[in-house]
């Protein structure tokens, strides 16, 4: 399946929709504002020409979503405003508009060379998301010294930083981007819109990595599935107010329903083959509130793919 | 920079305006960081001559720099209209925007029981003693003064220039400079020795 961004009016978008729905694709994310929509979606390969023909009727825009479905932190030592707003907010929206679920963390105590660290708290909330993008300094030197932060750090983590430095100099990341470093004014110029082309590129790249390191053990249900059916068969999920009740990861999802309260509705979600939703996912407490988090099991486990 | 003399006020916006560092291109990479600041707080006119050292290994972060001359602080008699009248001065203020200020500063020199509020910018002082030095000291009340805007301007500056982990930090700040330096680890004497070398360079 091929992920796309389709932006268009509210007139007439649930044709589009119910067509993606009926060729076997999934709506990821649906976002009214006002009279616009904004929907990131999931086409088969083979319907692309017919959603292409349709997207034309109704005078919308489809552009590629290189990293729908997938989770991405965007981590910055702190909150404060020496690393933020511009520089972390700017690649933050950048990486929405290719798609992917981008989240911004803040560390407690990231700040410094000698003095850095992250909690565990912080290293759990990581290891949620599908990759992690560190926003470091202007010096090589703190750059190296604090990959230290990346050792409990279990997905792929990309690193910016101010000096061209080559991945293999900074250990424990999966690629580095220089040119961006610690930047005090908003992302505007050509350059610089470019450096974030090639962020976008190498956190494209390491999840297809990832994709295929869950393809050699097949997932038991496809994320998108697990995503359908619970909007189908829990209600309540309509009442959540977040833009994302469900989010996808690509190998499971974040429900935004009080872990303790909903655990068991979500596990008796069952899907056409009989098959019951606790028994092909891992139902875990997420770090994030009180959210449920979905690890889909593999293959190997279940013994069967529905 | 010998040829800059000490006490020389009379300099161009950033005239003087150099990171060292051993890490050039960091070095480089932080000067449009400083620059991108002093925009953002209006602060490139008011800065003369700034130079900055940044060891990164160390780790420290030096930074001196030199004000340059700034505008004329305003008093009350450049604000507002003194007259006399039965019960004392009427201190009326021309200027809108310090009306408050010029109130608030006679209400803590005279007490607020004291003062006869006749309009939102307008009291009346009751006259004790000599009448012309009472009228000399009203005039004298300052009412803005840009030097104490800009320092705390340079101060909300230099807390935004210093990487951010930097917690130990010494500073001098007076009218006419400024020296800083940051660091992770207890201030060290030779950074003290660098930060008097950078100052002496400036002329400060």
């Amino acid at each position: 399946m091929e992920p796309f961004i389709w932006t268009g009016g509210l007139y007439k978008h649930e044709e589009f929709e119910e067509l993606v729905e009926d060729m076997g694709g999934y709506i990821l994310q649906k976002n009214v504002l006002q009279s616009d929509v904004i929907m990131v979606i999931l086409v088969p390969n083979a319907d692309i020409p017919v959603i292409e023909a349709k997207n034309k009727e109704l005078l919308g825009k489809l552009v590629k979503a290189p990293l729908a479905g997938a989770e991405v932190a965007v981590i910055t030592p702190t909150l404060a405003y020496q690393h933020l707003p511009h520089l972390a907010c700017d690649i933050a929206e950048y990486l929405r508009r290719s798609g992917s679920k981008t989240n911004m963390i803040g560390l407690a105590r990231g700040v410094g060379r000698r003095v850095a660290q992250l909690t565990a708290k912080e290293i759990d909330l990581i290891n949620e998301h599908d990759a992690a993008l560190f926003l470091y300094g202007n010096f090589k030197d703190c750059i190296i010294e604090k990959t230290k932060l990346f050792r409990d750090i279990e997905v792929p983590i990309v690193v910016t930083g101010g000096p061209a430095l080559q991945t293999s100099e900074v250990p424990g990341c999966e690629a580095y981007i220089g040119g961006l470093g610690r930047v005090m004014h908003r992302l505007r110029q050509k350059e610089e819109t470019e450096i974030m082309d090639r962020i976008v590129a190498a956190i494209g790249k390491v999840l297809d990595e990832r994709r295929a390191e869950f393809d050699k053990d097949q997932l038991s249900v496809s994320p998108p599935r697990l995503k359908a059916e619970i909007e189908k068969q829990v209600p309540d999920i309509q009442d959540v107010i977040s833009p994302t009740p469900v989010t996808l990861n690509l190998n499971g999802a974040r429900i935004k329903l009080d872990y303790e309260k909903y655990k068991d509705v979500i596990g008796d979600v069952k899907f056409d083959e009989g098959i019951y939703l606790r028994e092909v996912c891992d139902i875990k407490p997420s770090r994030m509130k009180d959210f449920i988090l979905l690890r889909i099991k593999p293959k190997s486990e279940t013994g069967f793919v529905i | 920079m010998s040829d800059i003399a000490a006490g020389d006020l009379t300099m161009e916006p950033l005239e003087v305006f150099t990171v060292d560092s051993e890490d050039e291109e960091g070095a480089e990479k932080y000067k449009e960081v400083i620059t991108d600041i002093l925009m953002d707080l209006n602060l490139v006119r008011a800065i003369g001559r700034l130079k900055v050292y940044v060891d990164p290994k160390a780790p420290v972060f030096i930074i001196v720099g030199l004000f340059r001359p700034g505008l004329a602080r305003l008093t009350l008699g450049d604000v507002a209209d003194i007259s006399s009248v039965n019960e004392g001065l009427l201190v009326s203020v021309r200027e809108e925007q310090y009306s408050s200020k010029a109130i608030g500063r006679l209400w803590s020199k005279y007490g607020r029981e004291n003062l006869v509020q006749t309009d939102r910018a307008a009291v009346i002082v009751p006259v004790k003693g000599d009448f012309e030095k009472q009228l000399d000291d009203v005039s004298a009340i300052v009412v803005y003064d840009p030097q104490e805007e800009l320092k705390k301007n340079v101060i909300d500056a230099l807390l935004r220039i210093t990487p951010e982990g930097f917690r130990v930090r010494k500073h001098f700040i007076d009218q006419h400079m400024l020296a800083f330096i940051a660091s992770e680890d207890p201030i060290k004497p030779e950074w003290l020795e660098i930060c008097r070398n950078l100052r002496s360079s400036i002329g400060a």
